[in-house]
């Protein structure tokens, strides 16, 4: 993936935003609610029209708004987005009327066109390694949020994509079932899968992110390092930002400093003033 | 009742019972292209073409707006005018499905509302095309969703097609119409034939309640179940 730049028209929801990432790179984006962080993905994955500015992926641009330019075709867009790009989202979006394993299959079988058995024995290796090879056979509404999280994880992995987009996974979930999610993901990174992480985990952030970003105001402000950005953050607002975080999970006195994720998810919880979505 | 009645009434019952043979596939045709009519138009409400979405609308408030019978005729007569021949069953069908998918339309497009617009991004982002995020995700849930409501509108199709007996089609009631037309025993006949009609109505909504309840068993979790659980009262 590369060269990933933006702008957004009237109302800057995001603000000239530029952003490479690499072939494997795990990518964590925090920032204040309506900073443009969900925007961000879903203008990625084409949920929103640009209204300025150029996306590549993997070398072929999906979107091009520059002056002067013409973009490809939507459907060639959508195409490259299809092979490339998955999406995980806060609120699972599972489909009810399908359960876990049909979820998973569904666009293996009617969107890549794989025999219905091979995208089965894939789909069953898939919900093995989420740890819900036990329940593939349940609907989503019989299964806990984590759950239903691990099975979405699982269905866009499904469509072998390069590049993950995670929406704030975590934030619908009580603070229990954050981990096992993220102990997913955490997976996912070790084997080397690509991905953009929304997120409020700082503890995530700091264990896997190969970068961490900071968007305010629809700008990116700071990134780097997570040590560099969540440890010693240049700017002002990701000052404020991270001492929002950390003051209200320690206000809790819920914060140990030998457990980064259950900080996070206790962080995440007591509010940061985030409504879902 | 004496025995001559019995007998009599056993002398024409076969042929009532035939009219049900006819009234019974014609429902079900009928009711079948209401559904997919229905399902068309309200589709038309999301399109992205202005005219499209023009076009559903004035379908659906015109076939709201008109009677059945008028329509029956409309069909038959009209059609029959231009040099369109249709047969009485054939006309009838056309025109009941197309009266009834009117208000069949607004009850889906309830239903569509009732699904999470979130459903839409978990397809697109899996690359589904259009159509199919709507046969494959969409509609599914919807059907599950509007079921007791279409049960409704498959009695009413039901006892619509009574009306094509004003056209001589020989359903259930044009052969009541013609047989206490030449016995002059209306209130007998009718009499029968009401008892025909309350037995098949009841039993048809008994039975498709009975497969509705074993379809739902898992049945989705629409807008925090708040719809299904309404719907569920309702059967």
């Amino acid at each position: 993936m590369e060269s990933i730049t933006k702008q957004f028209g009237d109302v800057r929801v995001l603000d000239d935003v530029s952003l490479d990432v690499a072939r494997g790179e795990i990518v964590v984006v925090i920032g204040a609610s309506g900073s443009g962080k969900t925007t961000l993905l879903r203008c990625l994955i084409g949920l929103i029209e640009v209204d300025a500015g150029l996306i590549e992926v993997d070398g072929e641009p999906v979107i091009d708004k520059r002056p002067g330019r013409t973009g490809p075709a939507a459907k060639v867009a959508a195409e490259i987005r299809r092979k490339k790009l998955g999406m995980v989202f806060q609120s699972f979006n599972l489909f009810p009327h399908m359960t876990a394993l049909e979820n998973v299959i569904e666009a293996p079988v009617h969107v890549r066109g794989i025999p219905k058995r091979t995208a089965l024995a894939e789909a069953e290796g898939l919900l093995r390694s989420v740890g819900l090879f036990d329940r593939k056979d349940y609907y989503p509404s019989h299964l806990s949020g984590g759950q239903q999280q691990r099975v979405a994880i699982a269905r866009a992995l499904a469509m072998k994509p390069e590049l993950i987009l995670f929406d704030e996974v975590t934030s619908a979930l009580d603070p229990e079932l954050t981990g096992e999610v993220l102990n997913v993901m955490v997976d996912l990174a070790k084997k080397g899968q690509a991905m953009i992480v929304v997120t409020h985990e700082m503890g995530f952030a700091r264990k896997v992110a190969d970068r961490v970003v900071f968007i305010d105001g629809g700008r990116i402000l700071e990134q780097g390092r997570p040590e560099q950005v969540l440890e010693s953050p240049q700017h002002r607002r990701t000052q404020q930002f991270l001492s929002r975080v950390l003051h209200l999970a320690s206000q809790r006195g819920l914060i140990e400093e030998s457990d980064p994720p259950a900080t996070a998810a206790t962080a995440d919880d007591s509010g940061l003033g985030q409504p879902p979505l | 009742m004496t025995e001559a009645d019995l007998a009599r009434i056993a002398g024409y019952l076969p042929r009532l019972l035939s009219g049900v043979e006819v009234t019974i596939p014609v429902s079900l045709i009928a009711m079948a292209l209401c559904t997919v009519l229905a399902t068309l138009a309200a589709m038309t409400h999301y399109s992205a073409a202005r005219p499209v979405r023009t076009v559903g609308r004035i379908y659906i408030e015109i076939a709201r707006a008109t009677p059945d019978i008028v329509q029956v005729y409309i069909w038959y007569y009209m059609l029959a005018e231009v040099g369109i021949k249709l047969p009485a069953l054939v006309a009838g069908i056309l025109a009941l499905g197309v009266a009834h998918a009117g208000s069949l339309a607004e009850v889906l497009r309830g239903g569509i509302e009732a699904v999470d617009r979130t459903q839409w991004d978990a397809g697109r982002v899996l690359g589904m095309r259009n159509w199919q995020i709507w046969f494959r995700i969409v509609l599914p849930q919807v059907a599950r969703v509007v079921l007791p409501v279409w049960t409704g509108y498959f009695v009413s199709m039901f006892k619509a097609t009574s009306l094509l007996s004003i056209v001589a089609a020989s359903e259930l009631m044009g052969v009541a119409d013609e047989i206490a037309f030449f016995n002059f025993r209306y209130l007998e006949v009718y009499g029968v034939t009401f008892v025909i009609y309350a037995v098949i109505g009841t039993v048809s909504v008994v039975a498709i309640r009975r497969l509705a309840q074993r379809w739902s068993v898992d049945s989705p979790r629409i807008r925090g179940g708040a719809v299904l659980e309404a719907t569920a009262r309702v059967a």
